[in-house]
């Protein structure tokens, strides 16, 4: 069984179409992007797979293994320890052997060692560890992550995709959403790109057109559009 | 629930403001309204110029001595007479602030009480500049002279009825040359005598005189409740209605709720509103709590901490009033259930506002107004305005958590009425805040 399917998923926000029939399924271990121009449908695409928000129609199926989430700015409780954090959530989630969890999972995103420390005192990167941290306590299958490097500088972002790569390695299914062509070319087994709601491609980002990843993306993005400008 | 109730708790400690606020802030309140309640008010301080020589403050008022220290007595027990010797130094004192007021008795008010038809008056002057202290002068004197002038009145009364008992009866007279009156009592006696020796033209005229000193006798006779009815011309008959009810209960509660109403609305507002930040109700909202766990968690730690404040004032004020602690089982679920009710609508404010600071300011400007428009007598305004106020006010938890706060306090005053009234308004609130919530899902 995949650890996450979805069966023409569709939402509307009023008169909006947001997300209009989208399917798609994840692998154990697969690194999924979800791609797309601003208002493209991606967070709302996200937080109906996390269970944030229910979809009009369509279905959502979740392997036994259960889901984590990581919003796009790094939910955390700043007053409390990382410990607290961690702990707090996996009572929420009903983890069983809590202590153990909570090290272990520190252990998996690098912060045994600050295990103590107010998240108010830590950096970015360690804030959107610590949320990682959050979304993994339950040891789920599969990962959520929306945007999670927009607010990292490029050290932090490496250390990010370290510790993502090191989770797919592990069998966890990771499934994010990403402005930056770079982190999906070079980390992304899958594309899934959006636009207006629609799914205009779901494969391989080396297959998604000819020429580099960037000018392919937007060639599928202008062939979908009626205002799309004609080149001869 | 019980999670996330803990980790507020945690976050509390962890903020030295909120600790603050929670303990050091009621118990100075708790201080100073007990002090200002439990004491008696302090005397303000009044100059006064007695013009009269120590030997000399004695009035002879037909017979009926008066002693115009009296004046002084009655004025040094309700404030702090100090005294001058000259009108100079007293006006000096009220100048610069020393005194309120300055208060002369002049050396010519004996003969003018004396005399009988002239009126005594004593001068007062105070700064008018300042309206409050010219509002405590006015009614500090005028209550002191109500008690001398009522004196007096009692006296001029009492030589009254004597001289018009004495044009009755008869008797001797002491005052101008003096001598022996003869009454209309024993005047009536010669009529039969003069009756005989008049001829018959003058007796008719006899007549009339004789019908005429009845009637004065039997107005003289009514005279003695007239004046009665003159110096009190109309008497209070006090009858309460209804359950009586302190003014220091009233104040003691006034005090509580207002701080908890603070306590339950900014954490209520504010814990809320923080959860929305930074997208953790995202977190919390798939699956780990309901909208309604969610509200109904945040309720209860605002109403746990605001009824933590009440009861700590209450002890406070333990100190300098009685707080009727035998009642204990009737005002403790009184302050929770006021509690609740400010705490669920405050948690309102924070789901519709969402941002912590917005929330805070929010709940500062509905709070303060509508505390303030639950306490205007509805005497005091029009009808049109009293039934704006009372509507208004009846759609916030204040009034029917005054209301029930006060019952607890109070021996025989009703609950039932408020206890529904903020039943009512704690499930509004609660929709409202939850209706908020799934907003904040779907933003």
């Amino acid at each position: 069984m995949q650890p996450l399917a979805a069966e023409a998923l569709h939402k509307r926000f009023g008169d909006r179409e947001v997300v209009r029939e989208v399917t798609f399924a994840i692998d154990p271990g697969e690194v999924v992007a979800l791609v797309g121009p601003n208002g493209a449908g991606k967070t709302t695409m996200l937080s109906m797979l996390a269970g944030v928000l229910r979809p009009d129609s369509g279905r959502l199926t979740v392997g036994p293994g259960g889901l984590g989430w990581v919003p796009q700015r790094a939910a955390v409780y700043p007053k409390l320890t990382i410990r607290e954090n961690l702990n707090l959530f996996a009572r929420m989630e009903r983890v069983k052997d809590r202590p153990q969890a909570v090290e272990r999972t520190a252990d998996r995103v690098g912060l045994a060692d600050r295990l103590d420390d107010r998240v108010g005192q830590l950096s970015g990167g360690m804030r959107q560890r610590v949320s990682i941290g959050i979304g993994l306590i339950a040891e789920p299958e599969v990962l959520l992550l929306d945007e999670p490097s927009a607010a990292l500088d490029p050290l932090q972002r490496t250390r990010l995709w370290d510790l993502l790569n090191g989770l797919a390695a592990q069998g966890v299914a990771i499934v994010y959403s990403s402005h930056l062509e770079a982190e999906v070319e070079n980390h992304a087994d899958r594309v899934v790109v959006l636009d207006s709601g629609a799914m205009l491609y779901n494969g391989p980002p080396s297959e998604l057109g000819e020429g580099d990843f960037e000018a392919a993306f937007i060639e599928i993005l202008l062939a979908n559009r009626d205002d799309a400008p004609v080149v001869d | 629930m019980p999670a996330l109730l803990l980790k507020d708790f945690q976050m509390l400690r962890r903020t030295p403001s909120i600790a603050v606020l929670l303990v050091v802030y009621p118990a100075i309140v708790a201080l100073l309204m007990g002090l200002a309640i439990g004491r008696p008010a302090a005397k303000p301080q009044i100059a006064v110029v007695n013009e009269l020589s120590a030997g000399n403050r004695v009035v002879d008022l037909g017979g009926s001595k008066f002693d115009m220290n009296k004046l002084l007595t009655s004025l040094d027990s309700s404030v702090d007479a100090k005294p001058f010797t000259t009108r100079a130094q007293a006006l000096e004192s009220v100048r610069a602030g020393d005194s309120i007021a300055a208060v002369v008795i002049p050396k010519d008010i004996l003969d003018q009480l004396a005399s009988g038809t002239a009126q005594g008056s004593i001068d007062i002057f105070y700064d008018a500049s300042n309206a409050v202290r010219k509002n405590l002068v006015e009614t500090t004197v005028k209550g002191v002279l109500v008690d001398t002038n009522r004196s007096l009145t009692k006296r001029f009364r009492d030589q009254t009825l004597k001289l018009l008992q004495m044009m009755v009866n008869g008797g001797e007279i002491t005052a101008g040359q003096g001598g022996r009156l003869m009454g209309i009592k024993e005047g009536q006696k010669l009529f039969p005598t003069l009756q005989r020796h008049l001829p018959p033209n003058k007796q008719e005229k006899l007549r009339d005189w004789e019908r005429t000193t009845q009637i004065m006798r039997i107005g003289i006779g009514y005279s003695g409740d007239l004046l009665n009815r003159v110096g009190e011309p109309i008497k209070i008959r006090r009858h309460a209605i209804g359950v009586s009810s302190s003014l220091p209960a009233l104040a003691i509660s006034i005090a509580a709720l207002v701080s908890m109403m603070f306590v339950a609305l900014l954490l209520g507002a504010g814990m809320l509103a923080y959860e929305q930040e930074d997208q953790m109700l995202s977190r919390l909202l798939r699956g780990l709590i309901s909208e309604q766990g969610l509200v109904a968690g945040k309720t209860l730690l605002a109403a746990i901490c605001a009824a933590a404040v009440g009861v700590l004032m209450l002890a406070g004020f333990a100190a300098f009033v009685d707080i009727r602690a035998a009642r204990i089982y009737a005002w403790l679920p009184a302050v929770f259930a006021a509690a609740a009710g400010l705490a669920v609508a405050g948690v309102a404010i924070g789901a519709i506002v969402r941002d912590v600071r917005a929330a805070s300011l929010v709940s500062f400007m509905i709070g303060l107004p509508l505390a303030a428009a639950a306490l205007v007598p509805a005497e005091s305004v029009g009808p049109v305005l009293n039934a704006a106020i009372q509507t208004v006010s009846a759609m916030f938890p204040f009034k029917p958590g005054l209301q029930l706060v006060q019952a607890g306090m109070t021996p025989g005053m009703g609950f039932a009425l408020p206890a529904v009234h903020m039943t009512a308004l704690v499930l509004v609130y609660f929709s409202i805040a939850v209706f908020g919530m799934k907003r904040a899902r779907y933003r």
